[in-house]
């Protein structure tokens, strides 16, 4: 305890948020951009630019069972992804029988077009919204345990930050609507402030949320001591569609009605459409076909999905009629962290909530390192590496994060589409970028070095519209005609977030604050006003 | 037209929580806050902050009214404080411009039933 209980809860909330924040940021980060997924996916793709959904899903099912009987009759697998608003493509997939010596035969995908269901399109290899998606809680280059280990530790940090914060915050009805602008440390602690307490439902339900997602990872020891037959078991009891059925060896005279195991479905579990269908052993005496439904409007993260056997009888269903509480609890929440159910006025409210959470991380950061340089230039002091490495990290994170996500999505553009590899590549680009703005901030870590980032990151995100016209076959004016909202607002959503980085990149410049010389000392560094 | 009879319901709510701070409503009316006048103002903003919330839940049902008029918490009450660091004195102004927002959507809603 450092003196007094207040005084403990400061201590925690300032240095347990600095520890964490550059990740948290990422976190925040990655996870606000995960809502636009499937949008960014799409875009990366400008081969399916010109793709107009199939409105009837069964003339698309019908038409990509015939491709996979085509492609791959004797597959022990094939799993189809269909069309909806946000994913105009049919996507099929299916796994080759195993070589010998190997376990499991090579998993091949494709997509329909959407139009003509003409097999055939050959879209770039890319990580898409994915990338952003896997990079909020599994990282890169670091095996998925670990990272999900790391992010939990800081989402729990988070959740620390956030109980100790509204203990901290005295004034938190007072400074309500308070900003004061052009006051230095205390301009970012209102900012701070303001970017925590108007969204702190949010900041509170995603924290929880995102530790819940994971649960059965960090406390998995009461389902593997009390559960008979422990997590495995658990997992099949909870959901009664993870059956495996063995091959009979008996080749099916007839296809399977798949058509009719819809109808059945759509029947029996009231949903309107299918999302996936999953198909093992397709051309086996014994095949099972598992249907999941589409859920419309309501706050469930358990896709509704039944197992049939080939002559339609059901194996197993899944449960939410017969949900326990935990399980309907978990069943809501999982759903409000992932906002899949979520129709598009409702999901910019979600990304209003982690723009501010990512601004509640950044300020809180740099109002750190302010208030410490500061101190230092009251007393005198130089400024030690220790400040001078937050600064650095501070600038990487805060505006190095955005420009590397611009050099991802250039990388897209620019590789060639046959480029071996290109999918890995764009993802080295973005962490290069990361750590060539890290270097640069060590070397340049204030207001200038800042303002040359939100410059370069500005530049490149206006210039983002003009670099998809001359790369492609498609471009803003096309997507605003044709009606594509989702790739014309991501073009709108990065020229605005352009023009942001600029107005940053002039206020950087314009106003007059703490810079920082080098000494001829390596590692000590006096600080002087600008 | 749900979202936006809410979104005006909560900056009608929050710009009288505003007003119901003593150097808010210098800023926006030009004089000074009495107790009774305070307590007047901050009954408004949470008797409109209810309503709010019944509305949402009266038109979108309990789980996504009720989850609606959290989100939109969060612009209302950014937007109040918005028009506060830059026009105070629009304040007044904005209050009429929801209070008709709100009756636009409501009747919007009713006429379609």
């Amino acid at each position: 305890m450092k003196g007094s209980f207040f005084r403990s809860m400061t201590w925690l909330h300032t240095w347990g948020g600095l520890l964490a924040c550059w990740l948290l940021f990422v976190v925040f980060f990655g996870g606000t951009l995960s809502y636009f997924r499937y949008e960014i996916s799409w875009w990366m793709q400008p081969e399916s630019h010109g793709v107009v959904a199939e409105p009837d899903q069964q003339q698309a099912v019908q038409q990509v069972i015939s491709v996979l009987q085509s492609k791959a009759p004797d597959s022990p697998l094939w799993f189809i992804n269909l069309a909806d608003e946000r994913n105009p493509l049919t996507y099929y997939g299916y796994r080759e029988a195993p070589q010998p010596g190997q376990k499991r035969g090579r998993f091949v995908d494709g997509y329909l077009f959407g139009d003509s269901q003409q097999d055939g399109i050959n879209l770039r290899d890319t990580k898409g919204g994915d990338f952003f998606y896997r990079l909020h809680f599994d990282l890169h280059y670091m095996s998925a345990i670990t990272a999900r280990w790391i992010v939990g530790a800081a989402a729990m940090i988070m959740l620390v930050g956030l109980v100790t914060g509204i203990v901290i915050h005295r004034r938190i009805f007072a400074d309500f609507f308070t900003f004061r602008n052009g006051k230095g440390a205390r301009t970012w602690l209102d900012l701070h402030n303001i970017s925590s307490v108007l969204a702190l439902p949010y900041h509170l339900m995603i924290t929880y949320t995102g530790l819940l997602t994971l649960m059965f990872l960090y406390m998995s020891a009461p389902v593997d001591k009390v559960y008979p037959g422990g997590r495995a078991q658990f997992f099949d009891d909870q959901n009664p569609t993870f059956q495996s059925v063995k091959a009979a060896g008996q080749r099916r005279s007839e296809p399977l009605p798949i058509q009719d195991f819809i109808q059945r479905f759509k029947a029996e579990k009231q949903v309107e459409s299918v999302s996936r269908i999953s198909i093992n052993n397709p051309a086996d005496e014994n095949a099972t076909v598992t249907v999941y439904g589409r859920e419309a409007g309501q706050i469930a993260h358990y896709a509704r999905s039944t197992l049939y056997n080939s002559q339609g009888d059901a194996l197993g269903s899944s449960r939410e009629a017969a949900f326990y509480a935990p399980e309907k609890t978990a069943n809501t929440l999982i759903a409000l962290h992932t906002a899949k159910f979520a129709p598009w006025p409702l999901r910019w409210l979600f990304v209003l909530g982690g723009v501010l959470g990512c601004i509640m991380v950044a300020s809180g950061g740099v109002l750190w390192a302010r208030r410490i340089a500061e101190k230092r230039l009251k007393a005198n002091q130089p400024m030690g590496w220790n400040l001078r490495l937050v600064q650095a990290m501070n600038l990487a994170t805060v505006a190095g994060l955005p420009l590397a996500s611009l050099v991802f999505l250039y990388l897209n553009r620019l590789l060639a589409a046959d480029f071996d590899g290109r999918r890995e590549w764009e993802m080295h680009g973005f962490f290069i970028c990361y750590l060539l703005v890290f270097l640069f901030a060590l070397y340049q870590p204030g207001r200038r070095g800042w303002a040359f980032v939100w410059m370069l990151t500005g530049g490149m995100a206006l210039a983002l519209p003009l670099l998809n016209l001359l790369t492609t076959d498609y471009h803003l004016l096309a997507y605003l005609v044709n009606g594509q909202w989702a790739l014309a607002g991501l073009e709108l959503i990065v020229l605005a977030g352009g023009l942001i980085a600029l107005w940053g990149a002039r206020h950087c410049l314009s106003k007059p604050g703490i810079a920082h010389q080098q000494n001829a000392r390596p590692g000590s560094y006096k600080v002087v006003t600008q | 037209m749900s979202y936006l009879m809410v979104f005006s319901l909560l900056c009608l709510s929050m710009s009288y929580f505003a007003t119901g701070q003593f150097s808010h409503f210098r800023a926006v009316h030009g004089v000074k806050l009495t107790g009774t006048r305070r307590q007047r103002q901050l009954l408004s903003a949470w008797g409109i902050l209810f309503g709010g919330l019944l509305a949402a839940c009266l038109v979108k049902g309990f789980a996504h009214g009720s989850l609606i008029w959290i989100g939109l918490l969060t612009p209302a009450a950014l937007f109040v404080l918005l028009i506060l660091q830059q026009r105070s004195t629009w304040l007044q102004r904005i209050r009429v411009v929801a209070l008709l927002l709100c009756l636009f959507s409501l009747i919007a809603l009713l006429y379609a039933g």
